[in-house]
Protein backbone atom coordinates (compact mmCIF):
# COMPACT_ATOMS: atom_id res chain seq x y z
CA UNK A 1 0.00 0.00 0.00
CA UNK A 2 2.69 2.51 -0.90
CA UNK A 3 1.99 5.96 -1.72
CA UNK A 4 -0.09 6.49 0.96
CA UNK A 5 -0.77 9.73 2.56
CA UNK A 6 -1.67 10.84 5.76
CA UNK A 7 -5.49 11.75 6.62
CA UNK A 8 -4.60 14.29 9.75
CA UNK A 9 -2.42 17.33 9.54
CA UNK A 10 -0.14 16.29 12.49
CA UNK A 11 0.89 20.21 12.36
CA UNK A 12 -2.45 21.08 13.70
CA UNK A 13 -2.65 18.67 17.13
CA UNK A 14 -2.35 20.12 19.80
CA UNK A 15 1.05 19.39 21.79
CA UNK A 16 0.33 17.68 25.03
CA UNK A 17 -3.25 17.20 24.41
CA UNK A 18 -3.27 15.05 21.79
CA UNK A 19 0.12 14.37 20.34
CA UNK A 20 2.53 13.87 23.09
CA UNK A 21 -0.31 13.83 25.49
CA UNK A 22 -1.39 12.05 28.82
CA UNK A 23 -2.58 9.09 26.40
CA UNK A 24 -0.16 8.71 24.13
CA UNK A 25 2.92 9.05 26.47
CA UNK A 26 1.02 6.08 28.73
CA UNK A 27 0.83 3.95 25.50
CA UNK A 28 4.54 4.63 24.80
CA UNK A 29 5.09 3.35 28.62
CA UNK A 30 3.43 0.80 28.19
CA UNK A 31 5.08 -0.25 24.88
CA UNK A 32 8.87 0.30 26.48
CA UNK A 33 8.03 -1.65 29.31
CA UNK A 34 6.79 -4.64 27.00
CA UNK A 35 10.13 -3.82 25.29
CA UNK A 36 12.03 -4.52 28.26
CA UNK A 37 10.87 -8.31 29.07
CA UNK A 38 13.45 -10.18 27.44
CA UNK A 39 11.75 -13.90 28.01
CA UNK A 40 11.48 -14.58 24.49
CA UNK A 41 14.13 -15.67 21.93
CA UNK A 42 14.40 -11.97 20.04
CA UNK A 43 13.99 -14.19 16.46
CA UNK A 44 10.75 -15.28 17.45
CA UNK A 45 9.40 -11.52 18.67
CA UNK A 46 10.90 -10.54 15.99
CA UNK A 47 8.76 -12.88 13.45
CA UNK A 48 5.52 -12.00 15.82
CA UNK A 49 6.26 -7.97 15.30
CA UNK A 50 6.91 -8.37 11.47
CA UNK A 51 3.37 -10.57 11.24
CA UNK A 52 1.59 -7.70 12.87
CA UNK A 53 3.32 -4.87 10.54
CA UNK A 54 2.39 -7.42 7.27
CA UNK A 55 -1.64 -7.39 9.14
CA UNK A 56 -2.30 -4.11 9.54
CA UNK A 57 -0.26 -2.95 6.57
CA UNK A 58 2.39 -0.89 8.51
CA UNK A 59 4.98 0.44 6.93
CA UNK A 60 6.65 2.00 9.24
CA UNK A 61 7.05 -1.57 11.37
CA UNK A 62 7.76 -3.41 7.32
CA UNK A 63 10.56 -1.60 7.24
CA UNK A 64 12.06 -2.21 10.34
CA UNK A 65 14.39 -4.70 11.38
CA UNK A 66 15.53 -5.49 15.02
CA UNK A 67 19.25 -5.39 15.67
CA UNK A 68 18.43 -8.40 18.49
CA UNK A 69 16.97 -10.70 15.53
CA UNK A 70 19.50 -9.67 12.81
CA UNK A 71 22.25 -11.34 15.46
CA UNK A 72 20.30 -14.01 16.23
CA UNK A 73 20.24 -14.94 11.96
CA UNK A 74 16.98 -13.20 11.31
CA UNK A 75 17.27 -12.64 7.42
CA UNK A 76 15.17 -11.32 4.57
CA UNK A 77 14.12 -15.06 3.42
CA UNK A 78 12.19 -15.34 6.82
CA UNK A 79 10.07 -12.10 6.43
CA UNK A 80 9.12 -13.47 2.97
CA UNK A 81 8.14 -16.86 4.50
CA UNK A 82 6.49 -15.11 7.42
CA UNK A 83 2.80 -14.93 5.20
CA UNK A 84 3.06 -18.54 5.00
CA UNK A 85 4.46 -19.27 8.32
CA UNK A 86 2.70 -22.45 8.97
CA UNK A 87 4.33 -24.24 5.81
CA UNK A 88 7.14 -22.57 5.88
CA UNK A 89 9.47 -24.14 7.63
CA UNK A 90 9.94 -22.33 10.48
CA UNK A 91 10.30 -24.12 14.35
CA UNK A 92 7.55 -25.58 16.19
CA UNK A 93 7.89 -22.33 18.45
CA UNK A 94 8.21 -20.08 16.40
CA UNK A 95 4.72 -21.68 14.39
CA UNK A 96 2.88 -21.68 17.71
CA UNK A 97 4.01 -18.09 18.74
CA UNK A 98 2.77 -17.34 15.34
CA UNK A 99 -0.66 -18.91 15.63
CA UNK A 100 -1.06 -16.94 19.19
CA UNK A 101 -0.19 -13.45 16.91
CA UNK A 102 -3.32 -14.40 14.84
CA UNK A 103 -5.57 -15.46 17.15
CA UNK A 104 -5.12 -12.12 18.86
CA UNK A 105 -5.36 -9.74 15.64
CA UNK A 106 -7.47 -11.69 13.27
CA UNK A 107 -9.99 -13.84 15.12
CA UNK A 108 -10.33 -14.45 19.19
CA UNK A 109 -11.93 -17.83 18.28
CA UNK A 110 -8.76 -19.57 17.18
CA UNK A 111 -7.62 -19.30 21.06
CA UNK A 112 -8.90 -22.85 21.98
CA UNK A 113 -7.55 -25.59 23.27
CA UNK A 114 -5.33 -27.05 20.36
CA UNK A 115 -3.60 -23.53 20.45
CA UNK A 116 -3.09 -23.66 24.39
CA UNK A 117 -1.63 -27.12 24.23
CA UNK A 118 1.01 -26.42 21.80
CA UNK A 119 1.84 -23.10 23.00
CA UNK A 120 2.38 -24.75 26.13
CA UNK A 121 4.51 -27.22 24.84
CA UNK A 122 6.70 -24.79 23.98
CA UNK A 123 6.59 -21.87 26.59
CA UNK A 124 6.41 -21.34 29.93
CA UNK A 125 3.14 -18.44 31.10
CA UNK A 126 5.23 -16.00 31.59
CA UNK A 127 6.28 -16.60 28.12
CA UNK A 128 3.07 -16.62 26.51
CA UNK A 129 2.07 -13.88 28.21
CA UNK A 130 4.88 -11.77 27.12
CA UNK A 131 3.93 -12.67 23.53
CA UNK A 132 0.38 -11.82 24.37
CA UNK A 133 1.52 -8.26 25.47
CA UNK A 134 4.30 -8.28 22.55
CA UNK A 135 0.83 -8.78 19.85
CA UNK A 136 -0.75 -5.69 21.91
CA UNK A 137 2.29 -3.50 21.70
CA UNK A 138 3.15 -4.09 17.94
CA UNK A 139 -0.36 -3.75 16.81
CA UNK A 140 -0.33 -0.07 18.48
CA UNK A 141 0.37 0.76 14.99
CA UNK A 142 -3.42 0.20 13.92
CA UNK A 143 -3.88 3.91 15.03
CA UNK A 144 -1.13 5.35 13.11
CA UNK A 145 -2.42 3.37 10.03
CA UNK A 146 -6.17 4.36 10.40
CA UNK A 147 -4.63 7.86 9.82
CA UNK A 148 -1.71 6.86 7.81
CA UNK A 149 0.84 8.27 9.77
CA UNK A 150 3.48 5.69 10.14
CA UNK A 151 5.85 6.55 6.67
CA UNK A 152 8.84 4.18 6.98
CA UNK A 153 11.69 5.41 8.21
CA UNK A 154 13.92 5.93 4.87
CA UNK A 155 13.57 4.28 1.64
CA UNK A 156 15.55 1.49 3.02
CA UNK A 157 14.87 -0.96 5.84
CA UNK A 158 16.16 0.31 8.69
CA UNK A 159 18.02 -1.24 12.06
CA UNK A 160 15.76 -1.10 15.49
CA UNK A 161 17.17 -1.17 18.32
CA UNK A 162 15.85 -0.12 21.92
CA UNK A 163 17.62 1.22 24.87
CA UNK A 164 17.63 0.48 28.51
CA UNK A 165 14.24 1.96 29.17
CA UNK A 166 12.35 0.18 26.13
CA UNK A 167 12.29 3.09 24.34
CA UNK A 168 13.00 2.83 20.10
CA UNK A 169 16.22 3.79 18.39
CA UNK A 170 16.35 4.05 14.60
CA UNK A 171 19.71 3.21 13.54
CA UNK A 172 20.94 3.48 9.92
CA UNK A 173 20.13 1.88 6.39
CA UNK A 174 20.34 -2.12 6.75
CA UNK A 175 20.78 -2.85 2.63
CA UNK A 176 23.18 -5.83 3.70
CA UNK A 177 20.79 -8.08 5.24
CA UNK A 178 18.50 -8.03 1.79
CA UNK B 1 -11.83 -3.33 28.79
CA UNK B 2 -9.48 -6.44 30.42
CA UNK B 3 -11.51 -8.77 33.06
CA UNK B 4 -10.36 -8.50 36.69
CA UNK B 5 -9.24 -12.72 36.42
CA UNK B 6 -7.13 -12.09 33.00
CA UNK B 7 -5.75 -8.36 34.52
CA UNK B 8 -4.57 -10.54 37.91
CA UNK B 9 -3.06 -13.14 36.00
CA UNK B 10 -1.09 -10.92 33.62
CA UNK B 11 -0.15 -8.67 36.50
CA UNK B 12 1.44 -11.76 38.03
CA UNK B 13 3.73 -13.12 34.62
CA UNK B 14 4.51 -9.56 33.66
CA UNK B 15 4.21 -7.65 36.36
CA UNK B 16 6.20 -4.92 34.68
CA UNK B 17 3.54 -4.08 32.34
CA UNK B 18 1.05 -4.15 34.75
CA UNK B 19 0.73 -0.72 35.61
CA UNK B 20 1.70 0.81 32.67
CA UNK B 21 -1.27 -1.44 31.60
CA UNK B 22 -4.15 -0.42 33.61
CA UNK B 23 -2.66 3.19 32.96
CA UNK B 24 -3.63 3.20 29.21
CA UNK B 25 -7.13 1.50 30.19
CA UNK B 26 -7.55 4.47 32.17
CA UNK B 27 -6.57 7.35 30.36
CA UNK B 28 -8.42 5.76 27.24
CA UNK B 29 -11.67 5.77 28.86
CA UNK B 30 -11.48 9.29 30.06
CA UNK B 31 -9.79 10.50 26.36
CA UNK B 32 -13.71 9.67 24.95
CA UNK B 33 -17.32 10.87 25.42
CA UNK B 34 -18.60 7.77 27.39
CA UNK B 35 -21.55 7.59 25.03
CA UNK B 36 -19.53 7.13 22.34
CA UNK B 37 -17.14 4.37 23.83
CA UNK B 38 -19.87 2.01 25.47
CA UNK B 39 -21.72 1.73 21.64
CA UNK B 40 -18.01 1.45 19.84
CA UNK B 41 -16.89 -0.71 22.96
CA UNK B 42 -20.55 -3.50 22.55
CA UNK B 43 -19.75 -2.93 18.12
CA UNK B 44 -16.29 -4.55 18.83
CA UNK B 45 -17.00 -7.10 21.49
CA UNK B 46 -19.30 -8.43 19.00
CA UNK B 47 -17.46 -8.50 16.47
CA UNK B 48 -14.66 -10.02 17.86
CA UNK B 49 -17.19 -12.42 19.75
CA UNK B 50 -18.85 -13.66 16.41
CA UNK B 51 -22.23 -12.01 17.19
CA UNK B 52 -24.34 -9.98 15.28
CA UNK B 53 -24.99 -6.40 17.14
CA UNK B 54 -27.73 -3.70 16.95
CA UNK B 55 -27.36 -0.35 18.22
CA UNK B 56 -29.88 -0.53 21.61
CA UNK B 57 -31.23 2.73 19.70
CA UNK B 58 -31.52 4.65 16.48
CA UNK B 59 -28.15 6.19 16.73
CA UNK B 60 -27.24 9.99 15.62
CA UNK B 61 -25.34 10.52 12.69
CA UNK B 62 -22.40 11.03 14.84
CA UNK B 63 -22.55 8.41 17.04
CA UNK B 64 -22.97 6.28 13.70
CA UNK B 65 -20.11 7.89 12.17
CA UNK B 66 -17.76 7.04 15.43
CA UNK B 67 -19.08 2.76 15.51
CA UNK B 68 -18.57 2.45 11.27
CA UNK B 69 -15.52 3.74 11.94
CA UNK B 70 -14.73 1.23 15.38
CA UNK B 71 -16.06 -1.39 12.91
CA UNK B 72 -13.76 -1.14 10.22
CA UNK B 73 -10.91 -0.48 12.99
CA UNK B 74 -11.55 -3.80 14.54
CA UNK B 75 -12.16 -6.21 11.31
CA UNK B 76 -9.33 -4.86 9.39
CA UNK B 77 -7.48 -1.14 9.49
CA UNK B 78 -5.61 -1.54 6.99
CA UNK B 79 -8.64 -1.52 4.48
CA UNK B 80 -10.26 1.52 6.32
CA UNK B 81 -9.77 4.54 3.76
CA UNK B 82 -10.04 8.03 3.78
CA UNK B 83 -13.47 8.72 3.21
CA UNK B 84 -14.03 6.76 7.12
CA UNK B 85 -11.69 9.04 8.73
CA UNK B 86 -13.24 12.26 6.79
CA UNK B 87 -16.62 11.16 8.02
CA UNK B 88 -15.28 11.69 11.02
CA UNK B 89 -13.69 14.67 11.13
CA UNK B 90 -17.42 16.08 10.62
CA UNK B 91 -17.76 15.18 13.96
CA UNK B 92 -14.71 15.72 15.57
CA UNK B 93 -11.63 17.97 15.91
CA UNK B 94 -7.90 17.23 14.85
CA UNK B 95 -7.29 16.61 18.38
CA UNK B 96 -10.43 14.08 19.17
CA UNK B 97 -10.21 12.40 16.06
CA UNK B 98 -6.48 11.26 17.07
CA UNK B 99 -7.13 10.68 20.68
CA UNK B 100 -10.17 8.60 19.68
CA UNK B 101 -8.37 6.16 17.36
CA UNK B 102 -5.63 5.85 20.11
CA UNK B 103 -8.24 5.04 22.68
CA UNK B 104 -9.82 2.76 20.08
CA UNK B 105 -6.21 1.11 19.85
CA UNK B 106 -6.35 0.57 23.60
CA UNK B 107 -10.29 -0.35 23.54
CA UNK B 108 -9.72 -3.07 20.64
CA UNK B 109 -6.36 -4.66 21.46
CA UNK B 110 -7.45 -4.90 24.94
CA UNK B 111 -10.53 -6.73 23.93
CA UNK B 112 -8.65 -9.22 21.85
CA UNK B 113 -6.02 -9.78 24.95
CA UNK B 114 -9.22 -10.47 27.24
CA UNK B 115 -10.54 -12.78 25.22
CA UNK B 116 -7.26 -15.42 23.78
CA UNK B 117 -5.00 -14.83 27.37
CA UNK B 118 -7.98 -15.39 29.30
CA UNK B 119 -8.18 -18.91 26.96
CA UNK B 120 -4.39 -19.66 26.83
CA UNK B 121 -3.53 -18.85 30.04
CA UNK B 122 -6.63 -19.64 32.45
Amino acid sequence: MSGQTERLARERLTKGVSIGGPLERAIADFAAAVVRARGVDPLISELVRLRCAQIHDCRLCGSLRAREALDAGFDEDMQRRIARYESAGFSPEAVAALKLCDAIILRPAWADDALRGELRRHFSDAQIAELCLDVMKWSQQKALVALRIEPPVAESLTELRFDDAGHPLFGGPLADCQ
Amino acid sequence: MISEPVRARLAALQPEAATPLAGIHQLASAAVDPAILELCSACIDAILNDHSWVPPRPLTAREQAFVDFSEQFATSVSTLDRAQVERLRGFASEDELYLFVNALYVLDMSRRLDLVAGRILA
